[in-house]
């Protein structure tokens, strides 16, 4: 197995492109290439890939967009890196479908069985186009939010929360642990379920075998000596729901418990009210956004995706908790990126603060097992709004632990399968792991067969 | 060595948002200009930088700061410490993402230490 990662920090067509020809004399033809394209080179994209098609035309590949990546060098939040590998034991899939069950169903019937480590690569949250938002805008208003104002009983609100959850599945959020249930088998999954920082129109952009597949779902296989960890920065869970809850009471500052109508991936009120106005009567600066703000924002890549204010769900499986940020859209109903008919009505809200700081984050690095391996890791985005420049300790501590290594920030990776080394708190479900920050996964390689 | 900081910095310069890149000594003396594109809007910035810089330097040095900001109109001018001797100053937009910016400025830093 040869494995080799080459990055560019440049992020113009044609700067990418001289500085990737003068490094990618390999010495080796790769049979597969694992891209990580930032938002830096978004508009000369598809050039870039169509570059790298040409380039090693009989090559598999796989990619997406990540808000940056750490090399042996350096970590850059510009340009792109990649990792070529040549060697047998690795396979990309993908699949498309109406809605999460279909799309996931096809793809774990093309993945088969017999792998050691999957990557899943989905948009947890696709922003189609204008059109398409504009939709969910008018839907909201007109047709659901008016039936749900009319409901009398619970029961019927959360009949019109179900119809307003099945559209969203249908067009714009892949559910994450509904993802994670459906490809769940016995090989651990490591789930990049992206959603950008700053989201534009037409993203989160996914390539398989250099073509751009839309809203759709890529698992990328690997057999052989490989070892797949998963890492939360969050103390462990309680084996009730009252013991999570004074668990994250002593964790998270300001802790409140609120009451929460839900049904799917829909949340109707918070506390009595709208999630947007729940919101602003908690923190003032955070006034809802205006439909055509928030659609000019997407045009220019500048809608914003997370916040520190967030609510935390404990399951009734688990009693784990995975935590939902939100966020003043203009939108009557708050969006889920994981289903929450697992979880108790009650849940907590506050501002997050994580304890220790980004060395918790370091963890992860800790838990590697093989010496002489490449390893891949994938770090919870949010750090870099954290910590800022401080994200380089990762990268430091990375090159502590790790011979060769890429290490990528994106979307807070979920997990399925994954055999753990604590009562993790955002095992959400048995043996899935999700929460909206604080996660990072890392898969080790030693050799593919 | 210059070249090589040069090359250093390039990356940083091709970013839409960054309109200038200044490597100040500590005496005040720039060592190395990038520019993106030529801006007569950034000349009295740069006179009010000539007048300044060996304030913002002595601060910066003596009060062991992690960085200085200044904000004019619709740029900022942001001060990054990569030596003992040496300050990086950034021209931006106020609409950059500086969060992403500040991890690749501190990546820039990190290579031109390694190179002094």
């Amino acid at each position: 197995m040869r494995v080799e990662v080459v990055h560019t920090p440049f992020t113009e067509y044609g700067d990418v492109v001289r500085d990737l020809e003068a490094k990618l004399d390999l010495g080796f033809e790769p049979n597969f290439l694992f891209v990580f394209l930032t938002e830096s080179v978004w508009k000369d994209h598809n050039k870039i890939i169509k570059f790298l098609q040409r380039k090693f035309p009989n090559a598999k590949m796989a990619g997406c967009f990540v808000e940056g990546y750490a090399t042996a060098e350096c970590a850059w939040m510009r340009g792109l890196a990649m990792i070529l590998i040549e060697a047998e034991g690795v396979d990309v899939f993908w699949a498309k479908g109406r809605n999460t069950a279909e799309t996931f169903r096809r793809l774990k019937e093309k993945v088969g069985t017999g792998w050691d480590s999957i990557i899943l690569i989905f948009p947890a949250f696709y922003f189609q186009s204008r059109f398409d938002v504009l939709k969910i805008g008018i839907n909201d208003r007109i047709h659901y939010y008016l039936k749900y104002k009319r409901a009398r009983t619970l029961e019927d609100k959360l009949r019109v929360l179900r119809e307003y959850s099945n559209m969203l599945e249908s067009r714009y959020i892949y559910p994450v642990n509904k993802a994670l249930r459906i490809m769940a088998n016995e090989t651990p999954i490591i789930g990049m379920n992206l959603m950008p920082l700053e989201a534009r129109f037409g993203t989160p952009v996914i390539f398989a075998n250099y073509e751009c597949i839309g809203r759709g779902a890529v698992a990328v296989c690997f057999k052989g000596k490989v070892n797949t960890i998963f890492h939360d920065v969050l103390p462990e869970r309680g084996n009730s729901f009252d013991e999570t809850v004074e668990i994250m009471k002593n964790y998270f500052p300001n802790v409140e418990l609120v009451d929460v109508v839900k049904k799917g991936i829909a949340i109707g009120e918070i506390n009595g009210l709208r999630p947007v106005e729940f919101l602003e009567s908690k923190v003032r600066a955070y006034k809802p956004i205006e439909q055509n703000e928030a659609l000019n924002r997407l045009e220019k890549g500048r809608l914003q995706t997370v916040s520190p204010y967030v609510l935390a769900f404990i399951s009734r499986e688990t009693f784990g908790s995975s935590i939902l940020g939100l966020l003043p859209y203009p939108v009557n109903f708050h969006p889920s990126l994981f289903d929450l008919d697992i979880f108790y009505d009650k849940s907590l809200f506050f501002g997050e603060l994580f304890k220790d700081g980004i060395k918790r984050f370091c963890e992860l690095f800790e838990r590697k097992k093989m010496d002489s391996s490449f390893d891949l890791f994938i770090v919870d985005h949010n750090t870099i709004m954290m910590f800022g420049k401080r994200i380089h300790k990762i990268t430091s501590f990375a090159r502590e632990r790790c011979e060769r290594f890429l290490g990528v920030f994106s979307s807070y990776p979920s997990a399925a399968g994954i055999p753990l080394n604590k009562k993790s708190l955002t095992e959400i479900e048995p043996k899935i792991c999700f929460s909206g920050t604080g996660t990072s996964a890392m898969i080790e390689i030693r050799d593919l067969i | 060595m210059l070249l090589e900081m040069s090359e250093i910095l390039e990356p940083i310069t091709s970013d839409p948002s960054v309109r200038m890149i200044v490597l100040y000594r500590i005496d005040g003396t720039p060592i190395l200009a990038k520019i993106r594109k030529r801006d007569l809007t950034i000349l009295g910035i740069l006179y009010w930088l000539e007048n300044q810089i060996r304030d913002a330097l002595y601060h910066i040095f003596n009060k062991d700061l992690d960085d200085l900001s200044f904000k004019f109109r619709d740029v900022l001018v942001k001060m990054y410490p990569v030596s003992r001797t040496l300050v990086l100053t950034l021209i931006v937009d106020e609409n950059a993402s500086l969060y992403k910016l500040e991890a690749d400025v501190e990546s820039v830093c990190m290579k031109i230490r390694e190179l002094i």
